[in-house]
């Protein structure tokens, strides 16, 4: 990926390449015609021609580095810029497991991506430094040899103290990076408690708390600037020594005569040079930032390319779908450390039927994220009237899911109930509103649907009835609520999921919850049993009243 | 700009390390300042025939440039605790001001907070790289403006007017360049809030199949954030001009001036090779990087610490609690007299002349259909809320669990101790057991388990446990829970309710499952507008409202 992230804007790259290297062309003709014009002034000749061309190479000097300027920055915006939409295609792909926390992903997104644009200024300026590195010291050669053998001597010295320094710095500031991506992570985890921190008055405790991470961002910290130290001390004696034998060898030459006074201020100007073109070499200090970076970005962009790809089949179904998971299996964490994979599940939902999902949470969870699509199966399929659920175009909307919380994203409450729909009028959002048993709620407030998200306060309930008006608007044919009415009374609870019931035959409702109750209502009562990750796979098919099967595992779907 | 600095002034601990920062880069140019005038008179001194004074003079140079290199080591080690200490400090009050605004409005507020760790560090980055821009801007500028006149002041002349030129013009451009650099900030952070919002809510967009709206907004907000960096870097073009001005101009006004000195002898080579050797080696470096440094980095520096006091600067609570601060009458652990409470003077009340005492040691359930003010009751026994009328008196020492099952990233042992860290292990043992934690336990690999953010091995109703368990190990005597066992099968509502009674504290459950009524000693059940308060059996008897719900909810739980 870094030897490629040049061509994510080839043309701004390219010229930037250019105009550096003319800068840096006109740069090194400087000190020469500095010396030349000084010799011309001091023997009192005609200093005027070879002022003029020292003045039409200093012009060309500015205009370049303009140019630079200019070509460096639009690179470095356009990089970043198509780093980021990578990523983020990559992360919001729905084949893309999950690889890390939200508050880390952000971090990349944000800080990393910023970081492999750096990466053609700093290898301009090692080449750049390079080159001018060389035509000094065979300029220097030319006007006094004795000169280089001294400069030579620190050089290689130097260039070892700065590889060494990438090296170590590079521990150093991935302990840096992950300590800030924790304090991240927990205070967007402290802003989600808000109401508990408020509640307890704790908020300055949990700051603290939130700030635990901050003494190893500090040693981090700390070891980053020890290092940094030792290699500007050592560079520090470098640099002086370098000057020091110049103007001592340059001085004996001039005094025997076997240069100019100009010659020699050309010697000082070449040693500035080169020891200005070791800066240059410093920068590849910034090349351990870059290689975080890149391989931070790197890891959540290979996390899709090994995912397949998504085809797109040529029709989506309409109105109640029956569906299927075969064999199907889902994530259960989507961190590095290991993840893992739910017991595959068989199961069958005819079109328009309600059923109920009861067995372990995490596995009714799982099976009502694969069957609305949420999440990709790990293994196996989930079909949707016989297609296969992950063809269907993005845009189809035949299944969507209601949790816990719905998305709290968009402008208004009607953006937030139709978010990334188009085409939907106020009438539709009403009922499905009506039918969630929300609309007198949104009605009630300043704006109606349109107030803005900003000054919504609703309770838990309140939003659970919004989520599911949501995902009313987001499923055409087929609705899985999974604990969607937890913070309802069961008063409420019953009533909506009766009026979402009540939609029968238009579309098939999918309910996994821990309510026995909600099972009244239901066509369909499936138990998704499945015992432990060490026992074989659980086999659950609506129909058979009750199959032993050769394990002696007990496993039951019962119609009603 | 001037909140930006009062927060920088009050994250800065010690000025005097400023000032040693500032030493430490002068001596660390000593070199520079003496390498012009002692390279003309070396030079003089050799070609004149003294090479005793030449040898002098190049033995000064190098004792500097020890004394130089030297310097550079203490620089680092100066500026190590300033600078961390700054991005501490900052780190600290930014967290706290993000908390504080939690804590003041109970809801989590714009997710920028990511964002705003990164600023922190951006702020680090910058104020580190001007405090080592000293050495190379500020320090060898004046050296090369003393340097340059002391050695001709014809010849300094010749060069610090066009100096001073470049100067005043860059004090022109700065201005511009923030007001860009401010918009490129905002559409970061806009960019930043987006970013956070939509990861944060990948998984219910997935459930909607509109995570394609999420990639929308996201890549939309990375463009803006390209425009307007783009129109920053168009007024980095215009720094050249100020380059070319402050280093490249005084190169050839010197030698033009020297022309007629060295005709008429009143200047020596020495003195010109002098000259051209500042210009160049001093002069040209340090106006280039002061262009940078005071056009970029200080114009970040500003843009960002004004960010950042915006977010320092959110006040937190008010102290102490909205509640009326006197104790109950002995006895009684809450007493509400002739309460009324509306959310706005002019919206419906939704709790009116309400008269409730909760004796100490009693279980009280309360009941009612959603939006009734059985939410309210709660934050108002917390002092969460004031009455607009009438009077709350509550014990001190009030735990209150809202809906939300806050369990954080850290060990599950740091989430139970939550509320008071001194807890004996058996008694965390204990609670462990009680709400049926183990298998959460066993699953994270004991209490020292990490629980990571949005952790998927936790479901809901093991958070509702961690809460509950937390509630039960804080020090409080009188628990509210606000629908704190929605998730936990039914027949758990007993214990966890036996658990919190059992050693005499004060209940009270808001709850959605009537069978609570049961078990509590007094019920106080929302109906509609009205709020009626005794034991189950009386309102049983008196109310058939009441009556219906539980009737209605045997029906239903079978």
């Amino acid at each position: 990926m870094r030897t490629t992230t040049w061509r994510l804007a080839p043309t701004w790259a390219l010229t930037t390449v250019g105009l550096s290297a003319l800068a840096a062309l006109a740069s090194l003709a400087v000190p020469r015609l500095v010396g030349q014009s000084l010799d011309r002034v001091t023997t009192g000749g005609d200093a005027g021609e070879s002022l003029v061309r020292l003045a039409a190479v200093l012009v060309v000097v500015s205009l370049c580095s303009a140019g630079t300027g200019l070509s460096s920055g639009a690179y470095a915006a356009r990089v970043t810029q198509r780093l980021r939409a990578r990523a983020i295609a990559s992360v919001t792909d729905r084949e893309a497991r999950r690889v890390t926390s939200a508050g880390d992903l952000a971090t990349r997104l944000l800080v990393d991506a910023a970081q492999p644009a750096a990466a053609l200024g700093i290898a301009i300026s090692i080449t750049l430094a390079a080159a001018t590195l060389v035509i000094g010291l065979v300029s220097i050669a030319l006007i006094e040899w004795w000169v280089l053998v001294g400069l030579l001597l620190g050089l290689v010295a130097l260039v070892m103290v700065v590889r060494r320094f990438v090296a170590d710095s590079t521990p150093s500031l991935e302990a840096y990076r992950a300590g800030q991506a924790r304090i991240a992570d927990r205070a967007l985890d402290a802003q989600r408690g808000a109401a508990s921190i408020q509640a307890h008055r704790t908020w300055l405790t949990e700051a603290e708390r939130v700030l635990t991470p901050l003494d190893g961002v500090r040693a981090a910290g700390r070891s980053l600037w020890d290092l940094q130290g030792r290699m500007a001390w050592r560079s520090g004696v470098f640099v002086p020594a370098a000057l020091l034998v110049t103007v001592a060898v340059g001085g004996v030459s001039l005094a025997r005569g076997r240069i100019s006074a100009g010659e020699l201020a050309a010697l000082i100007g070449y040693t500035t040079l080169v020891i200005g073109s070791l800066d240059g070499i410093e920068a590849a200090a910034g090349l351990a930032s870059v290689r975080v970076g890149t391989r931070r970005l790197a890891h959540i962009t290979t996390a899709i390319a090994a995912a397949p790809r998504r085809g797109a089949s040529p029709s989506a179904p309409r109105g109640a779908v029956a569906v299927t998971l075969s064999g199907a299996s889902a994530w259960t964490d989507g961190t590095d450390a290991e993840p893992t994979v739910t017991d595959p599940v068989d199961l069958t939902v005819g079109a328009g039927r309600v059923a109920t999902l009861s067995g372990p949470a995490a596995l009714t969870g799982a099976v009502a994220r694969l069957a609305s699509g949420a999440a990709t199966p790990a293994a196996g399929r989930v079909l949707v009237d016989g297609i296969p659920l992950r063809s269907l175009a993005p845009d189809a909307h035949v299944a969507a899911l209601a949790g816990a919380r719905p998305a709290l994203l968009g402008d208004t409450v009607a953006g937030l109930l139709t978010i990334g729909l188009a085409g939907i009028d106020r009438e539709a959002v009403r009922s499905a509103a009506a039918a969630a048993h929300i609309d007198h709620v949104i009605e009630a407030l300043p704006e109606g649907y349109d107030t803005p998200l900003a000054d919504l306060a609703l309770s838990g309930g309140e939003l659970q009835r919004l989520g599911i008006a949501q995902a009313l608007l987001h499923g055409s044919g087929l609705l899985v609520l999974e604990e969607a009415t937890s913070s309802l009374d069961s008063a409420t609870e019953l009533e909506v999921v009766r009026a979402v019931a009540g939609t029968r035959g238009q579309r098939t409702v999918l309910i996994a919850s821990g309510r026995p109750a909600l099972v009244a209502i239901a066509d369909d009562s499936i138990d998704v049993t499945s015992a432990s990750r060490c026992l074989p796979p659980a086999r659950v098919t609506v129909g058979s009243m009750e199959s032993e099967n050769d394990d002696g595992l007990i496993l039951t779907g019962e119609p009603r | 700009m001037n909140a930006g600095f009062r927060l920088l002034r009050s994250t800065t601990p010690a000025p005097r390390r400023l000032v040693r920062v500032a030493a430490w880069s002068a001596v660390e140019c000593l070199p520079a300042l003496v390498s012009g005038v002692a390279v003309a008179h070396a030079v003089d001194a050799l070609t004149s025939g003294r090479p005793s004074a030449s040898t002098l003079w190049l033995a000064a140079i190098a004792a500097a440039m020890v004394v130089g290199a030297a310097a550079t080591r203490r620089l680092y080690a100066a500026m190590s605790p300033l600078v961390e200490d700054l991005r501490d400090g900052l780190m600290t009050a930014t967290v706290r001001g993000t908390l504080a605004e939690c804590a003041r409005t109970g809801r989590p507020g714009a997710a920028t907070v990511t964002q705003t760790i990164e600023q922190v560090d951006q702020v680090r980055n910058l104020v580190s790289a001007v405090l080592r821009s000293f050495r190379s801007t500020v320090v060898p500028l004046a050296s090369a403006c003393i340097g340059l006149l002391l050695l001709d002041h014809r010849l300094g002349l010749a060069a610090l007017v066009p100096l001073a030129a470049a100067l005043a013009l860059q004090s022109l451009l700065v201005p511009r360049t923030v007001r860009r650099q401010r918009h490129a900030a905002l559409a970061q952070e806009a960019f930043g809030a987006d970013t956070a919002a939509v990861l944060a809510d990948l998984p219910p967009l997935r459930g909607l199949g509109a995570d394609t709206w999420g990639r929308e907004r996201l890549l939309s907000g990375a463009d803006a954030v390209a425009v307007a960096e783009l129109r920053v870097v168009r007024t980095t073009a215009l720094r050249q001009a100020v380059i070319a001005l402050g280093a490249h101009v005084p190169l050839l006004s010197v030698l033009l001036v020297s022309l007629p000195l060295l005709r008429d002898g009143s200047l020596s080579a020495g003195a010109v090779v002098g000259a051209t050797t500042y210009v160049l080696t001093v002069l040209a470096p340090a106006v280039s990087s002061f262009v940078a440094v005071s056009g970029g980095w200080v114009v970040e520096l500003v843009v960002l610490l004004d960010r950042l006091a915006l977010v320092a600067g959110r006040p937190g609570p008010e102290s102490g609690s909205a509640r009326t601060p006197s104790q109950p009458t002995q006895g009684y652990a809450v007493e509400l007299r002739d309460v009324a409470f509306a959310y706005r003077p002019e919206s419906r009340p939704v709790l009116t002349g309400l008269d409730l005492r909760v004796r100490r040691g009693e279980h009280v359930a309360v009941l009612g259909a959603s939006g009734t003010g059985k939410s309210t009751l709660a934050r108002l026994f917390a002092g969460l809320e004031a009455p607009t009328s009438g009077t709350v008196h509550a014990a001190e020492g009030l735990c209150f669990v809202p809906q939300e099952a806050y369990v954080f990233a850290g060990t599950l042992r740091e989430n139970l101790l939550h509320l008071d860290p001194n807890v004996a292990e058996a008694r965390l043992r204990e609670a462990v057991a009680v709400f049926g934690l183990d298998d959460l336990a066993d699953r994270l690999c004991g209490l020292d388990g990490e629980i990571r953010s949005h952790d998927e091995r936790l479901t809901a109703a093991d958070r509702q446990r961690v809460v509950l368990a937390r509630a039960w190990l804080s020090p409080a005597e009188v628990v509210v829970l606000d629908e704190a066992t929605s998730l936990l099968p039914l027949s758990d509502d007993e214990a966890v309710e036996a658990a919190f009674t059992v050693d005499g504290r004060t209940l009270v459950t808001i709850a959605h499952r009537v069978d609570v009524a049961r078990r509590a000693g007094t019920v106080v059940y929302f109906d509609g507008a009205d709020v009626h308060t005794g034991r189950h059996a009386e309102l049983l008897d008196a109310h058939d409202a009441y009556r219906d719900l539980h009737r209605h909810a045997a029906l239903y739980a079978h």
